[in-house]
């Protein structure tokens, strides 16, 4: 991999990545290396934040867990190694737990979702309650779907998707969600010795958000 | 590049070594998960649970029924808009791959050797909680590499039945949480079906039903990349969809064919602990959009999706 690469990859990591950027590593993505390097800077960019639901919620859960990962006092990137080998969840803060989404705004993000599928709180947990914690006020035009839409088929249906910007990208995710969310789930309780976990998931999906 | 192989390096030595490790120290807690699979299977119980996810709360009632050769589940949400979801009739001599990687006689398939979904979790047993008034046992499942998340469990010390749930990230952060708040054993009472207000899903076994894609206007596709101990589930009924699961976790890919061209470009949704990573991309020039919809963390969808080619088809 190459230093332009590494950059890419680092941009990309911190959200900094323009649309060049992506598609050159998109172009690269078949690459194990690429998938080595990611994965390497993705145990980096872990951080450390207690449990704190989990100690809100329930002592008994918040005392036990991951108890084996808060004793490593791990120190940046050089400690990955370690953070890996399965010693626990914890490294050092490098940076917010901002590695994946390439968004533009999350004001853009929690009111285009909730605006256009018309839905209610569940919506804002889509796209995360810690930013839904950060946001004081969604008042105020965002005009997140503009531009050229793109036509994509899919079995007998068309959908139109949005233009490739972040945003765009992100609604598209969130009705792929809706769509495939049944179909993931009849192989999932299958699969999962995890009982009703499944099911709830899907009952508890906003009814108007279904299809 | 010397610290990346380091890693390499490292991660292999712990691949060897998980296998070592997972027959002794785990095997009660591993003893626990599979009472907790056969459960699943052999319990017919009723009761009420609450799930969370960010700010949302929601109850709902299971009714879980087990008849001589098939098994019942229904889940009804209490509040909010309603909904229920049901699997029907779902024949209890089908086990499925999931099943395979938890339960000990299977996993070990005669070799002392394969840990089944231990090879890929670290698994701890805690001490006993009460749970909807039963006693439950505490099981700590941390995931051996970053591909995964982890769980905290309560198992019904006399049952197995998962009567708690929590999906953990890597941060420690609780992406969902499920648990029970009452729970009756034995046939469950129908008279409570009368709350049904929407079947959103209806599952026969093994060939669903509701409305099916030509399956002709698929290409055939690979899924290059898993991470190590995900298996295809035999969940196959439709060419834009594969699924795949490590005993716990299960994911599933689809691949949607885009006409014209497509302006590159990923987005991501999540619901509690499962996320939804799009991806408009091209495969061999093809503009297509990859969907990997599961409870894995985004960066496993990313780099599963990173990995799909199109099969070649003369290569027999």
């Amino acid at each position: 991999m190459n230093e332009r690469m590494q950059e890419s990859l680092s941009a990309l990591m911190d959200d900094e990545a323009n649309e060049l950027e992506l598609q050159r590593l998109l172009k690269h993505s078949d690459a194990g290396e690429l998938r080595s390097a990611w994965a390497r800077m993705h145990g980096a960019s872990a951080v450390v934040r207690g449990d704190r639901d989990a100690a809100l919620l329930s002592p008994k859960f918040a005392d036990l867990a991951f108890a084996d990962g808060v004793a490593a006092g791990l120190d940046g990137e050089s400690d990955v190694e370690s953070a890996n080998a399965g010693s626990g969840f914890v490294s050092t803060a490098l940076r917010p737990l901002a590695s994946f989404a390439v968004a533009a705004s999350v004001f853009a993000v929690v009111l285009v979702v909730s605006q256009f599928y018309g839905l209610g709180p569940d919506a804002a947990d889509a796209v995360g309650s810690q930013q839904i914690a950060n946001q004081v006020s969604t008042v105020g035009p965002v005009n997140a779907l503009g531009g050229a839409a793109m036509t994509a088929s899919f079995g007998g249906q068309t959908v139109v998707a949005q233009p490739a910007v972040a945003v765009g990208y992100d609604q598209i995710a969130r009705k792929r969600l809706q769509r495939y969310l049944v179909p993931h789930t009849d192989a999932a309780s299958l699969n999962t010795p995890q009982g009703m976990m499944p099911y709830a998931r899907v009952a508890s999906f906003p009814v108007d958000a279904q299809d | 590049m010397s610290r990346l192989l380091a890693l390499l390096l490292l991660l292999g030595f712990v691949g060897n070594t998980a296998a070592a490790d997972c027959n002794e120290q785990d095997l009660a807690a591993r003893q626990w998960l599979d009472k907790m699979s056969h459960s699943l299977q052999e319990v017919s119980y009723s009761g009420v649970f609450t799930y969370e996810h960010g700010s949302s709360m929601q109850t709902l009632r299971i009714r879980h029924q087990v008849t001589d050769s098939a098994e019942t589940a229904h889940v009804t949400r209490l509040t909010g808009d309603g909904g229920s979801v049901m699997r029907t009739e779902h024949p209890l001599d089908c086990i499925h791959p999931g099943s395979k990687l938890v339960r000990l006689g299977l996993a070990f398939g005669g070799d002392a050797e394969d840990c089944g979904m231990a090879a890929h979790y670290k698994l701890k047993l805690g001490g006993e909680i009460l749970v909807a008034g039963r006693t439950a046992q505490v099981l700590q499942i941390l995931p051996r590499d970053m591909f995964r998340y982890g769980y905290l469990m309560a198992l019904d010390t006399e049952s197995g039945l998962l009567l708690k749930s929590q999906t953990m990230a890597q941060d420690g952060r609780t992406l969902e949480r499920f648990q029970f708040a009452d729970v009756q054993f034995g046939l469950a009472n129908p008279a409570v079906a009368g709350t049904e207000v929407e079947v959103v899903h209806h599952t026969d076994h093994p060939q669903p039903p509701g409305p099916k894609t030509p399956a002709a206007a698929v290409r055939a596709w690979l899924v290059g990349w898993v991470p190590e101990g995900f298996a295809p589930t035999s969940h196959h009924d439709n060419a834009h969809e594969q699924t795949f699961t490590d005993g716990l976790a299960v994911f599933s890919v689809f691949l949607e064919s885009l006409q014209g061209s497509v302006e590159l470009g990923e987005g991501l949704a999540r619901q509690g602990g499962t996320s939804a990573y799009s991806r408009g991309m091209q495969i061999e020039a093809s503009p297509v959009l990859v969907t990997v919809i599961g409870e894995v963390p985004v960066n496993t969808a990313r780099m599963v999706a990173d990995s799909i080619v199109w099969e070649v088809a003369d290569a027999d």
